[in-house]
């Protein structure tokens, strides 16, 4: 090993730098050594991830070319950023992207504030019940937004829909759900959170079992009230947890739900204006062009925009507290 | 090291080998043998199409087929029926990559011309001449002329009818009520004395039951002496009588019937929530008075009849029989990455020309799946387990059995009527269009948007049309018109229509 | 008094969660009767959560051929647990490794699988790699490996150890304890409830997994039990979207399975769920305790 570092260092070209720079490798041999073990612990992932995420990756110059099936991913020609013209061409992109972000950061936001109190609740109610509750409220979790977009439907539909009927048994006139945009960012908001909030307060219930139960016992002896220790142990002690669902979540703000956003306004044209969004719109654009080059392109620029997103947001964690953030 | 590295190295190499997989290795489609009396070797052909639903006796009949094309043309096939939903994304997949297949099913959702473009399927003009001269005889010039695309051809169609006429079906409960006479209606306007007087009398009744996905306005064109451009955004027309064949885009007359279908729904005869309701909620019960079509088939009333809770219907035709040329309905293509081109195609040449085969793929096995009436009609046996209802995916229907309903002579008259359909004198043009994908993708776009709520009437057009027609020019509209009108005149020079 | 009031507390507590509760389980409840209403009443009336009239025609057109749904669970049961098992295994092992700060490359190990959650090489690569070279076609790993291994769960997983003191390993360092014997005698068992949270939404994935089947698996013997739902969904929604195709081809769209018996479809997929559930919510365990490992 030794010598062919040595023989490294003999081939740079200034033999003067070639000392600092031997010791430098040496050194991070030395540390990768003591920490060998660990790496190997992690190898099967490295080595899982290089397969079926990195060599895939490959792909994604389809993006910048003009992708002819005969011609495969390197022979076909490349066409710059033509792919991705169409995103930006006209009003539209302004209103899908702006659609995108605000429902990403409400769900966002609604999510973490309703999973969290509920899992902090969860804690103190019997065992069984707790049990009980959350099943129940992971249910939704097996639906597709297909059969969501069913329901949604019975619930929504103008002749006779669950909630006209009731406006109307109750006095009022039926609404047009599926031609009224106004509700829709409320709708939306509701079925989301009706749809991930269990899995979200389980993994932060989950989280509190961790929480050693000493520093409860040790509170308690203070005399501390349980809105106190939900304040003062649970939520810090969480709060790694927290940071890490919050950078993933930004990570993903440029990628709409689109299960969501198709299935349960009903693809309605009425409601483009406050349901529409990037995965929704660039489906109807190429449904029938059926271009890979241009859906690669679509992908590419939303990895891209999270990509800069995320590496904000850990940037301003790691300022904030090191030990929180990501990397 | 010791041994516990040992072991992780041990951990690892699992973990590799789990990764790098052990699947056999498939489809290879030269299977070594011996070469049968015609000297053909023996081949595998695997031959993917869409079906609604997916068949419990599939082997069973894979079985029966390969029994025929062994001994005819010592090939054995590999049925792949793909459930029709998920049939677009997985053959784009399928063909993205390059994998090895034979045949594939194109037509309306996964257009030849389409995959032309894109180089998925290979041109067949040659093995159609030399390995099915019969099939290629037995279908008209216009529907080669459709599946032509840079002068070769793509695709082999499955025969059934081609050309339409549009018209009203009406309940006949309430045209007996109201004393319609179905004959006397010429014109679209000429329903509007008849829904009146349902809107009137009949609160249950949707007088016409337009959802936004039949009213079609090409159709009506046809009556207002327009042919619509095939293969374009459908809103690119040429006059009839116009020798010099000037393209028109959204022609006032075009306009109109989106203003015809605002009036009525503003008079209540179409649905409230038509724009966004599924017609399938209101068929079923009875509940539509009047529906436009735009096939008219024979034996369409037996059809309807199935659909709308048992209740009779009479129609009421507007138009002669017309046919838009070919617009590649349903076909069979030939992938560019088979091994086997030639044999694929006497598979495909055998399908359309011998009944018994064809039959098998549509029906089943006889006395299993199926048993034999009178004379050509059949009756599929009760909990059939192959039942896969769709002749129109194999080959030709005029070889199929009759069922049920369908009057005797029913192939004979779509025959008659696919040969003398008014025909559309720019059927055969094809549109390239990569160089205006972006425009296309955004037009798709902004038309979604609103398409629903125009053709249902529920939008005012003429408050609409305004703002609408400024989305489509900032999507492109006038590059695409431009290039289109390029490649249109072009092919007027080409196929001789205009020196 | 006291004491009353935190009885009052938890009563008030446990009728909240009961009304989300009901909230949530309502559509189901939806779901349910639809399933097992007569398909007339249903054209008829619509849905509605008391069947007009009971019926159990659509669990018999399931039933029909029970040999299909059967291996269908068969199937789905497999990629599950094999899924999970490894799925989950893998999960800690490297998420426990980039959770340790004192590892030197826990940052960047971090990244790299961070990375892959935000780009992909998309469908075709993917599906190239899986096909041509993993040779994968109609096999049962197509189901398991492509989805073995997701970047989220890892984070999440990050979250849950990296609570674990670094006192403890080091002090088991200390005494001579290797890596290994670390990670599986100390770590795994103080993550219990993580590893059960984690197993169980790795469970979920495979269970509901549905798309690679689509792509990779032709052959009737290996589709899992979403995707005998899904593909029927996806059909109708097809066909009925198309109605100008339809109308063409002369396609019947009452041969379909209706509206009941899509949604016993539902039924026959979710509801096995509900017995996984509990087996993982054992574990559950309130305050495990380094103290409670050594005893």
């Amino acid at each position: 090993m030794s010598d062919k570092v040595s023989l490294a260092a003999k081939t740079s070209q200034a033999p003067a730098e070639a000392k600092p720079r031997k010791s430098w490798l040496a050194r991070e041999l030395r540390h990768f050594r003591n920490n060998r073990e660990l790496f190997l612990l992690s190898l099967p992932g490295i080595l899982y991830k290089l397969i079926f995420a990195y060599i895939p990756m490959i792909g994604i110059i389809i993006a910048f070319k003009n992708y002819r099936y005969d011609l495969g991913i390197f022979g076909s020609k490349w066409v710059g950023l033509d792919n991705f013209r169409y995103l930006f061409s006209t009003d539209t992109a302004w209103r899908i992207t702006r659609n995108t972000v605000l429902y990403n950061a409400a769900y966002i936001l609604i999510t973490l504030v309703a999973a969290l109190l509920l899992a902090v609740l969860l804690n103190e109610v019997k065992a069984k019940w707790s049990r009980f509750y959350q099943t129940a409220l992971f249910l939704p979790h097996f639906l597709s937004w297909v059969l969501v977009g069913y329901i949604a439907y019975a619930f929504l539909n103008h002749a006779d829909g669950f909630v006209n009927r009731t406006l109307m048994a109750m006095g009022f006139d039926p609404v047009s759900w599926y031609q009224n945009a106004g509700a829709w960012p409320f709708i939306l908001v509701t079925v989301h959170l009706w749809k991930v909030i269990g899995f979200n307060t389980l993994i932060y219930f989950a989280g509190i079992m961790g929480i050693n139960s000493e520093y409860y016992e040790a509170a308690r002896i203070d005399g501390a009230t349980k809105r106190q220790m939900a304040l003062k142990i649970t939520v810090p002690l969480l709060s790694p947890l927290i940071v890490i669902l919050l950078i993933l979540s930004i990570g993903s703000m440029f990628r709409g739900d689109f299960g969501l956003h198709y299935f349960i306004p009903n693809n309605s044209g009425f409601l483009y204006g406050s349901t529409d969004i990037i995965d929704t719109y660039v489906y109807r654009a190429l449904r029938e062009v059926g271009n890979v080059g241009m859906s690669a392109a679509t992908g590419l620029y939303q990895s891209v925009v999270g990509l800069i997103l995320v590496l904000s947001a850990n940037a301003i964690v790691k300022k904030i507290n090191p030990d929180h953030s990501l990397w | 090291m010791g041994k516990r590295m040992v072991k992780l190295l041990a951990l690892a190499g699992l973990a590799v080998a789990l990764l790098s997989g052990c699947g056999s290795g498939s489809g290879g489609s030269t299977a070594a043998g011996e070469a049968d009396e015609n000297g053909l070797k023996p081949v595998t052909l695997t031959w993917y199409y869409p079906l609604s639903q997916l068949q419990a006796d599939q082997n069973k009949v894979e079985d029966a087929v390969n029994a025929i094309t062994r001994k005819k043309i010592n090939a054995t096939v590999k049925l792949m029926p793909v459930p029709v939903g998920d049939y677009v994304q997985k053959m784009n997949t399928v063909l993205a990559s390059g994998e090895k297949f034979d045949i594939l099913w194109t037509g309306y959702m996964l257009k030849p011309e389409e995959l032309v473009r894109k180089g998925a399927i290979r041109p067949m003009t040659e093995l159609l001449d030399e390995y099915a001269p019969e099939l290629k005889k037995d279908v008209p010039q216009t529907m080669w002329d459709g599946l032509t695309v840079d002068g070769d051809i793509y695709a082999i169609p499955n025969q059934q009818i081609n050309g339409g006429r549009y018209g009203y079906i009406i309940k006949k409960e309430l045209a007996d009520k109201y004393k319609l006479d179905a004959a006397s209606l010429k014109e679209v306007e000429d329903i509007e004395p008849f829904l009146a007087q349902i809107k009137e009398n009949e609160p249950d009744i949707i007088p016409f039951g337009n959802f936004g996905g039949n009213f079609d306005f090409n159709a009506q064109m046809y009556g207002k002496g327009f042919w619509s451009v095939p293969g374009l955004d459908g809103h690119f027309y040429i006059k009839k009588d116009d020798p010099t064949y000037q393209l028109h885009r959204y022609p006032e007359e075009e306009l109109d019937i989106y203003r015809l279908a605002n009036k009525w729904y503003d008079a209540g005869y179409i649905y409230k929530d038509a724009a966004t309701a599924k017609n399938t909620d209101f068929m079923a019960k009875g509940k539509i008075g009047t529906e436009f079509n735009l096939v008219m088939k024979p034996g369409i009333e037996a059809e309807v009849k199935a659909k709308n809770g048992g209740n009779d219907v009479v129609i009421a035709p507007l138009s002669g029989w017309y046919s838009n040329g070919y617009s590649a309905t349903t076909n069979q293509s030939l992938s560019r990455t088979s091994e086997n081109p030639e044999r694929a195609m006497m598979l495909l040449n055998l399908v359309n020309t011998d009944k018994e085969l064809y039959n098998l793929l549509c029906n089943g096995i006889e006395g299993e799946h199926y048993k034999k009436l009178e004379g050509e009609y059949i009756e599929a046996l009760p909990d059939s387990r192959y039942r896969p209802n769709a002749d129109w995916v194999f080959g030709s229907v005029f070889n199929s059995y009759l069922k049920e309903g369908q009057p005797e002579d029913v192939w004979e008259e779509t025959k008659k009527i696919n040969e003398s359909a008014d025909l559309n004198p720019v059927g055969a043009f094809k549109f390239n269009s990569e160089p205006v994908s972006t425009e296309i993708a955004n037009l798709n776009a902004v038309w979604d948007e609103y398409k629903r709520g125009i053709i249902t009437g529920t939008l005012n057009f003429d408050e609409t049309w305004p703002g609408l027609h400024t989305k489509l020019k900032e999507a492109g509209e006038d590059r695409y018109a431009e290039e289109v009108t390029k490649q249109f005149e072009q092919f007027l020079r080409e196929s001789g229509l205009k020196k | 008094m006291a004491r009353q009031k935190i009885e009052l507390s938890k009563v008030a507590i446990n009728l909240l969660f009961t009304l989300l509760s009901l909230a949530v389980v309502l559509p189901f409840v939806l779901v349910i009767s639809v399933s097992l209403t007569d398909e007339k009443s249903l054209t008829e009336f619509g849905y509605r959560f008391i069947p007009e009239t009971f019926s159990l025609e659509a669990y018999r057109y399931m039933l029909d051929s029970p040999e299909v749904l059967l291996r269908a669970y068969g199937v789905t049961l497999t990629i599950t647990v094999v899924g999970a098992a490894l799925g989950l295994l893998l999960t800690a092992m490297t998420a426990y490794v980039i959770s340790r700060t004192d590892y030197r490359y826990n940052r960047i190990t971090t990244f790299y699988v961070f990375f892959t959650m935000l780009f992909s090489g998309g469908l075709v690569p993917t599906y190239i790699l899986i096909t041509q070279y993993l040779h994968l076609k109609d096999s049962l790993l197509a189901l398991i490996l492509p989805i073995l291994l997701s970047p989220f769960n890892i984070m999440v997983m990050k979250g849950f150890m990296s609570k674990i003191p670094l006192e403890i390993i080091e002090s088991a360092k200390i005494d001579g304890a290797r890596e290994f014997r670390i990670f599986f005698r100390i770590v795994l068992p103080l993550s219990l409830p993580a590893l059960a949270t984690l197993g169980l939404l790795i469970s979920f994935t495979y269970w509901n997994e549905w798309f690679n089947a689509m792509l990779y698996i032709d052959d009737p013997n290996k589709v899992p039990l979403q995707l005998l739902l899904v593909r029927t969904l996806n059909s109708i929604e097809f066909l009925t979207s198309n109605s100008e195709f339809t109308q063409q081809l002369g396609i019947d769209l009452s041969a379909f399975p209706n509206n009941s018996a899509r949604m016993a479809i539902a039924v026959l997929a979710g509801g096995p769920m509900l017995v996984i559930f509990p087996f993982f919510q054992r574990f559950f365990v309130k305050g495990l305790t380094v103290g409670s490992l050594k005893g």
